[in-house]
């Protein structure tokens, strides 16, 4: 074998070496470990409402430990889009939940030859999550809400309106703000002339004047999105907690009676005895400086 | 004032253990002293960690630092009730028992209350128990029933302590530097042995221990009731405040004899503390003994009995011996069993025996008080999601032990302090016509 051959093979062996050694493998590793970056999972959804407004709201999710996951924190860009062009709407960030909501006006949003408007909204991607849009269509819709009140019932009457025409046969429910989440309590079918009546009950707890913030609902429809209106209407019971006289109880603030008395008996027996005790005690004091 | 001979004579006999420390003395205090740094390094760590360095979790939120509240303060509870009634009845005997008693019920008072503040997640909120305080909660019971028996405890100890430091101040017999001499001086009130000085003290003591003894039954019971109130099984039990006032009485009474018999060996007092009083004090655990048994009995029979599901389910880990079984079993037997065996038989009735089973007692009362709050607090009445092993089952981890052993430390460590500063048994009880 010549010298040149032997140095060829020598060569072969060191970089064969160097390609199989541990620590050329750990930086092979250590590469790999780079952190990937997250898919994400966008949706996007509207809700109208009674004032004109359109309410967008983007969710967006990942993949965290098998389960899908809200992201907060993170900025979406929303936009309206006709045949031609791209208009942005504005930005928002999502919460905790991982919604980011951005509101606009019905009056503004361009629309396309069937009337429809075109909604984007786009997460564009930061080092953890890969980015992602979605996309929405609706139709312009409202609710109107008529309050109707007779000798002794309440009513309302909910007419719907899609592209400015009556729909028929569609599910309107009724709900009233409560503390945590909207108290469901009627629902009614749009009749020909898109309008339908619904009971309300009686004697819900209201403000203190009152007053009940009622919602009626049109619940992702699949023209239209979610169309919404609100109402308040003194209808509901006052209630004034902060006045209210609460019963003596366990579990009130005011205790029983006659626990207050137990408790006081037994304060002033004990604490009294203690008293006698140092008076007599501040008494033997002064007797021995008189002695 | 005026020291009878019959005084001097004990004054004589203790002046060396309270004129200065021997070399025993701080051995012991060295001793006792290192066991307590740890248990402060580590309640540091759990102050910067957090309660994570416990074995309290959600589930069992109460585990060594509320058995060894309900311990000591049930001792303290023990030798204050003991300590007014033998004051009350004029027992013959309770001389060179009294101090012993009182000082007993002081320092675990004293105890008792910090294992609490140690169980508490938010210090931070401490203050809400006051400026929140609401009547209906028998937590807030406790803390109100608690800081008004210590005082009592403090004031019922200083009561039987004023006419000692007289004759503290006035003896010739004792070697006190001047800052001890001023001490007794200033807590002596200006005791001069007058008529009126006695009358007012006599009646200040009848009244201390006259309150003591309903009062130690109604905060003993509101003890029990943090448990009794609430609906758990184990716990929710008509029985349990007398349960608590017998067992609270029970183990001050042994923790007494214990305390007796160290020092009558270290302090020499057979003269003092005789056979006669290892015998009464163990006629007093016998009675206590029998009663807490027939509690004991009663409280599980119909538990058992009942065989409701919930009551059940924690009886089944008391009686299983690969849970609670053993311990249940060497609870009962070493607190109810020997030490009535101990005292009933007269070749047994010795003050090494007595002593001996009073020990047993108190090991096995302190086992029955985490008998009560550890097995009924890992039966969750409802459902929990997240089973993890650790989360059901409790386990103290070494901060727990760490800070319980410098609890124990610290009970032994005060009682050696306060010996040095008035003698064990009341010199002031000791008159020539009372012998």
């Amino acid at each position: 074998m010549s010298l040149s051959k032997i140095i060829k093979l020598s060569w072969l062996i060191c970089l064969v070496g160097i390609g199989l050694s541990p620590a050329y493998l750990s930086a092979q590793d250590e590469e790999g470990e780079e952190p990937e970056q997250l898919r994400t999972r966008a949706s996007l959804s509207s809700v109208q409402k009674n004032n004109d407004a359109i309410s967008l709201n983007m969710l967006l999710r990942a993949k965290i430990d098998d389960r899908y996951t809200g992201l907060p924190g993170l900025e979406v860009t929303f936009y309206t889009s006709t045949d031609s062009s791209e208009i942005e709407l504005g930005k928002a960030t999502t919460g905790e939940d991982g919604v980011a909501t951005l509101t606009v006006k019905g009056k503004d949003i361009p629309r396309d030859t069937g009337n429809f408007m075109a909604f984007m909204a786009e997460f564009e991607g930061n080092d953890e999550f890969k980015g992602s849009d979605d996309d929405i269509e609706v139709l312009p819709a409202s609710i109107v809400l008529e309050p109707m009140e007779e000798d002794s019932s309440l009513a309302l009457k909910v007419i719907l309106l899609g592209d400015n025409e009556p729909v028929e046969d569609e599910d309107i429910a009724i709900f009233v703000k409560r503390l945590f989440s909207p108290l469901k309590v009627g629902e009614g079918t749009t009749d020909e002339e898109g309008a339908a009546e619904v009971s309300f009950p009686m004697n819900l707890p209201g403000d203190n004047e009152g007053n009940l913030e009622i919602f009626a609902r049109l619940e992702d429809h699949s023209d239209f999105g979610t169309v919404e209106a609100v109402l308040t209407k003194a209808w509901g019971k006052p209630v004034n907690q902060l006045d209210q006289e609460l019963p003596k109880a366990l579990w009130s603030p005011n205790p029983p009676t006659w626990m207050l008395l137990t408790f006081i008996i037994l304060m002033v027996a004990v604490w009294g005895h203690y008293g006698v005790i140092i008076y007599k005690l501040f008494q033997v004091k002064k007797d021995g400086e008189a002695a | 004032m005026d020291i009878s001979k019959k005084q001097t004579a004990i004054l004589q006999k203790f002046a060396p253990y309270i004129e200065r420390f021997d070399a025993r003395s701080f051995v012991w205090i060295f001793l006792l002293s290192l066991v307590i740094l740890v248990g402060l390094y580590a309640l540091i760590q759990q102050i910067v960690e957090g309660h994570v360095v416990t074995g309290m979790r959600d589930n069992v939120v109460w585990g060594l630092y509320i058995v060894n509240f309900i311990f000591f303060i049930g001792i303290s509870y023990g030798g204050a009730i003991l300590a007014g009634m033998l004051h009350l009845f004029k027992v013959p005997w309770r001389r060179p028992i009294m101090r012993i008693a009182v000082l007993t019920a002081f320092i675990s008072a004293l105890i008792g209350p910090i294992f609490i503040i140690l169980c508490i997640g938010r210090f931070d909120r401490l203050h809400y128990l006051l400026i929140h305080a609401r009547l209906q909660s028998p937590i807030f019971w406790d803390v109100v029933a608690i800081s008004t028996y210590l005082i009592g405890a403090i004031l019922f100890m200083y009561l039987l302590m004023i006419k000692d430091f007289a004759i503290y101040r006035d003896s010739d017999v004792l070697n006190l530097p001047p800052w001890r001499r001023n001490l007794y001086r200033a807590l002596s009130l200006n005791y001069q042995g007058t008529e009126s000085q006695n009358k007012q003290l006599a009646i200040s003591k009848n009244l201390i221990a006259l309150i003591m003894i309903p009062m130690v039954v109604v905060v003993s019971s509101v003890l029990s009731w943090i448990f009794g109130m609430t609906l758990r099984p184990g716990w929710h039990s008509t029985i349990f405040g007398p349960y608590f006032v017998l067992a609270a009485i029970y183990s001050g009474a042994a923790v007494i004899v214990i305390m007796m018999w160290i020092f009558r060996r270290a302090y020499k007092l057979k003269d003092y503390l005789t056979d006669k009083h290892f015998a009464y004090m163990g006629y007093i655990l016998l009675s206590l003994g029998a009663g807490y048994g027939y509690f004991t009995f009663s409280e599980y029979l119909t538990s058992w009995f009942g065989s409701e599901r919930w009551d059940s389910e924690v009886m089944e880990k008391l009686f299983n011996p690969a849970e609670y079984g053993w311990w249940f079993l060497i609870s009962n037997i070493f607190s109810i069993i020997i030490p009535i065996v101990v005292v009933a038989f007269k070749k047994l009735r010795t003050p090494n025996l007595i002593s001996l089973a009073a020990l047993l007692l108190v090991f096995g009362m302190w086992v029955k008080r985490y008998l009560i709050v550890v097995p009924t607090l890992e039966t969750p009445l409802l459902p929990i999601q997240d089973t993890r092993p650790e989360y059901i089952h409790y386990s103290a981890t070494w901060v727990e032990w760490a800070l319980s052993f410098a609890g124990l430390a610290t009970f032994i460590l005060f009682f050696i302090v306060m010996a040095k500063l008035v003698t064990i048994v009341t010199v002031s009880d000791y008159t020539e016509k009372e012998r």
